[in-house]
């Protein structure tokens, strides 16, 4: 049982921060408990590997956000979810809005965006954001947010979600002309 | 070269993200000058990765950051298995 009362006195005094970390990044608290309890079953396999060249809490943290990008990465690759839109549909959708030459087939601009500072303050506004994000691709959904989650330069983000640089700004750009149109739509109801 | 109001939109993602060359800001300034609805999409962007953020500062103040005993002690039990097997 090599290691097993460290291992189990790390449980008790790292693993508060570490679910803390987790759950910021994955915003799921039962993929963050899953993501700790990784974390922890990898350190006991890896412990004769652990040689005290770094503190016990750097090492598992490593460990962890490891864990959170294999997380990132698995949603990227997923196939799709049943409540949100797979991405080839969405794909089409969002390539609806535009006619063979890629003009707008749509020239209205809708009044409600003008009012932009008071748009976030609107819990309507922000009920509805909510909505329209659950409804994308989950692929585009955690590209989306990888930018607030992993709060990282977009060449780290892109590494870490394995897409290209030109594949990142393109499912952001699908990404906002899906929430955008979604935005509108129930604006007029 | 005129660009399209597809590609147009695409280069203020692009922009945001890793920024463009200077023929790229050329084509994006020109275009603008003369659609609307393309300098709209601007604002609209913004707004929507302010939506986003807020959503997620609210999504994380609304989690529990406190971790259960239960979750704890199934850790330690799991730690217990994979060294007995």
């Amino acid at each position: 049982m090599q290691g097993h009362e460290t291992l189990t006195s790390w449980v008790k005094e790292y693993s508060d921060d570490l679910y803390r970390w987790a759950l910021h990044k994955t915003l799921d608290e039962d993929v963050a408990k899953d993501l700790l309890q990784e974390t922890f079953l990898a350190a006991t396999k890896g412990f004769a590997k652990f040689k005290k060249k770094s503190s016990p809490k750097t090492w598992l943290f490593s460990i962890l956000n490891n864990k959170i990008y294999d997380y990132y990465r698995s949603n990227q690759r997923v196939g799709n979810k049943t409540v949100s839109l797979d991405e080839d549909t969405a794909r089409e959708v969002s390539e609806g809005w535009f006619n063979e030459s890629g003009g707008w087939t749509n020239h209205t601009l809708d009044p409600h965006w003008e009012d932009d500072i008071h748009l976030l303050d609107n819990p309507d506004f922000n009920r509805i954001m909510k909505m329209c994000m659950d409804d994308l691709p989950l692929k585009w959904k955690t590209a989306i947010t990888a930018k607030y989650l992993i709060d990282k330069d977009s060449k780290t983000i892109c590494k870490e979600l394995d897409i290209s640089t030109s594949n990142y700004w393109q499912i952001i750009h699908r990404s906002k002309l899906l929430l955008r149109k979604c935005i509108e739509n129930s604006w007029s109801g | 070269m005129v660009l399209s109001c597809k590609k147009t939109t695409e280069l203020i993602e692009k922009q945001n993200i890793q920024g463009l060359g200077i023929i790229e800001r050329f084509q994006l300034k020109t275009h603008q000058s003369m659609c609307n609805v393309c300098t709209s999409y601007v604002k609209q962007s913004a707004i929507i990765d302010k939506a986003i953020q807020k959503l997620i500062e609210e999504e994380i103040a609304k989690l529990d950051p406190k971790l259960d005993e239960e979750t704890r002690n199934r850790i330690i039990e799991k730690i217990s298995e994979s060294q007995g097997q």
